[in-house]
């Protein structure tokens, strides 16, 4: 190690390399791992992962499911009405319910109370309706009275376009019974889920509900950061690989006096490699870090999630980088177990 | 002991050494001699199993040693042999003792009381936490001789060890060696120096890769 720390300058840069390397793989790592769980997380704690329809009936009035594994579910009743002079399809929900199974929603506003309505914000430039003003909802059944919006929807999804209202409030204007749609959410055993309810005459259907847009971006930051780091962890192995060719090349008296003194080339490779691990292990460490702050910072800009420390990324990444390290050294040491001491110490 | 027998060393189409034959008895001093170019650090490298031989066959301490692979070659060295060089061939970033404390570290354990005691008896003990570049060319040799011992070889093998020496110092490391030999170590240098070659018990005169007498 000793001759490592008085070549310190010259492999300074291979360093360098290794440490930028390990940087990519530790907030490659960080992102896959903790925002690949905390999406899935999401999705187990709140989203839902089947549409339940009604069977023969047209509707689900009485929705009471006992499976351990649901572990909340939202109705819908989707219907059309006329508000201001236009037809719009409304959906009426329960949204405390809708809320947790739609995390993603984001609202400017508030959800709605007695006699209030969410607008999605393509029916809210539709109709030029903001937070607070009123509507009135016409249906064949009822000429409603007045709504206040208090709040408007934005999921980027077809929801934009609807206006949701209170689960009872809806069964009255729409005159219908019960749900035409309800969204479960399930914890483990989905198969066994879908097995219960369609044994309860239950049309399900499995959806997708992370935002498919947020997963295809995780997919394509993944790829774009294993290539870069590929790319980074070669260019760090090239370098220290010529670094240690250089040291190599000047230390060859040395290394030759080592095998004149009893070195066995197992040994001879120990060392180098020893010294490449220590390399690996100056560059990984502070790669993580900076790593970490990478990840934290994509995840924050791009993925809007905060990420959590990983132990088992450090690890990898340390491992990564020794692994890289040793990669570079390999033909570097195979020179010096080439080197034959009776040449060398002749001064040839 | 050392038997050689018709060694043969060729370079390329170069032949170093031709049909040498000799012995070297155990426990004594043999001095190798001749002009330059004359094979004299080929055989002493070979006799080092620094080298193999090209034909012949070498006996030392009982063992053919141009049988043995790279591996074995090394592990005899390692035990069997000690070196010393004309140009010291020290690490220049360690220390005395760490110069001599690495011959141990290849050997068997590092043991740095054992180091000490083998630099204070070649009287380097005021300067072990020396490097190389602080030392003068006799304490680098004496260094040399200290790491060539401290794994206790029955054999020291040494390529002109007083030849970049002053007078005082060459008188220094002449009296070690001779200590050594008073212990009943084999002793074999290559060397010009013919107040060396007056102390040896023997010496092996080559000429053209030849031994040209054994006397």
């Amino acid at each position: 190690m000793k001759s490592l720390w008085v070549r310190k300058e010259k492999f300074l840069i291979a360093i360098i390399a290794i440490m930028l390397g390990a940087a990519m793989v530790a907030s490659l790592l960080t992102i896959s791992l903790d925002i690949k769980e905390k999406m899935g997380k999401e999705l187990r704690g709140y989203g839902a992962n089947l549409i339940v329809l009604p069977g023969e009936s047209g509707y689900i009035d009485q929705f009471k499911p006992e499976h351990p594994a649901i572990i909340g579910f939202a109705p819908f009743l989707y219907f059309k009405a006329e508000v201001k002079a236009k037809k719009i399809e409304l959906a009426g929900t329960d949204f405390k319910a809708a809320r947790e199974m739609n995390p993603w929603w984001r609202i400017e506003g508030v959800l709605p109370g007695p006699q209030e309505v969410l607008v999605g914000i393509n029916v809210a430039k539709k109709l030029e309706l903001k937070t607070g003003d009123s509507l009135s909802i016409q249906t064949q059944y009822l000429n409603t009275g007045s709504f206040k919006v208090s709040g408007v929807l934005d999921t980027g999804t077809s929801d934009d376009d609807k206006i949701f209202i209170d689960f009872e409030n809806a069964k009255q204007i729409s005159g219908k019974n019960g749900a035409t749609s309800i969204q479960v959410s399930v914890l483990g055993d989905i198969e066994g889920v879908i097995s219960y309810l369609e044994d309860k005459n239950y049309k399900v259907k499995k959806i997708r509900q992370v935002a498919e847009n947020e997963k295809a971006l995780l997919e394509k930051t993944q790829l774009l950061m294993s290539l870069v780091a590929f790319f980074v962890l070669c260019a760090a192995s090239l370098g220290l690989l010529s670094t240690m060719i250089t040291s190599i090349l000047e230390r060859s008296r040395e290394i030759g006096l080592m095998k004149a003194l009893g070195c066995g080339n197992n040994r001879l490779a120990a060392i180098f490699l020893a010294e490449a691990g220590a390399m690996g292990i100056a560059g990984g460490v502070p790669g993580y870090f900076i790593g970490l702050l990478l990840a934290q910072f994509i995840g924050l800009e791009i993925f809007d999630m905060q990420v959590s420390l990983k132990p088992e990324v450090f690890l990898l990444t340390i491992a990564a980088s020794i692994l890289v390290a040793f990669a570079g050294s390999l033909l570097p040491v195979r020179r010096a177990i080439s080197i034959d001491p009776a040449v060398i110490l002749r001064g040839e | 002991m050392i038997i050689a027998k018709n060694l043969v060393k060729k370079y390329d189409t170069t032949c170093a050494l031709k049909d040498a034959s000799f012995t070297v008895e155990k426990g004594e001093w043999a001095n190798i001699m001749g002009p330059s170019g004359s094979g004299k650090t080929t055989l002493l490298n070979l006799i080092g199993c620094l080298d193999t031989p090209t034909d012949g066959s070498l006996l030392v301490n009982g063992i053919e040693t141009t049988k043995l692979s790279q591996k074995e070659r090394t592990k005899f060295r390692r035990e069997n042999i000690g070196l010393v060089f004309q140009q010291f061939h020290m690490i220049p970033h360690l220390t005395a003792l760490e110069n001599v404390m690495i011959a141990q570290y290849f050997h068997s354990i590092e043991d740095e009381g054992e180091a000490k005691e083998a630099l204070m008896r070649v009287g380097m003990g005021h300067r072990l936490h020396h490097l190389p570049s602080q030392l003068s060319g006799g304490e680098q040799q004496r260094v040399c001789i200290a790491r060539a011992l401290i794994n206790q070889p029955g054999i020291i093998l040494a390529d002109e060890p007083t030849g970049n020496l002053d007078k005082k110092n060459e008188e220094a490391v002449l009296d070690i060696f001779k200590g050594l030999h008073n212990e009943g170590r084999t002793i074999v240098i290559v060397t010009h120096n013919p107040e060396i070659g007056r102390i040896g018990e023997k010496t092996i005169q080559l000429s053209h890769g030849e031994v040209e007498c054994v006397t």
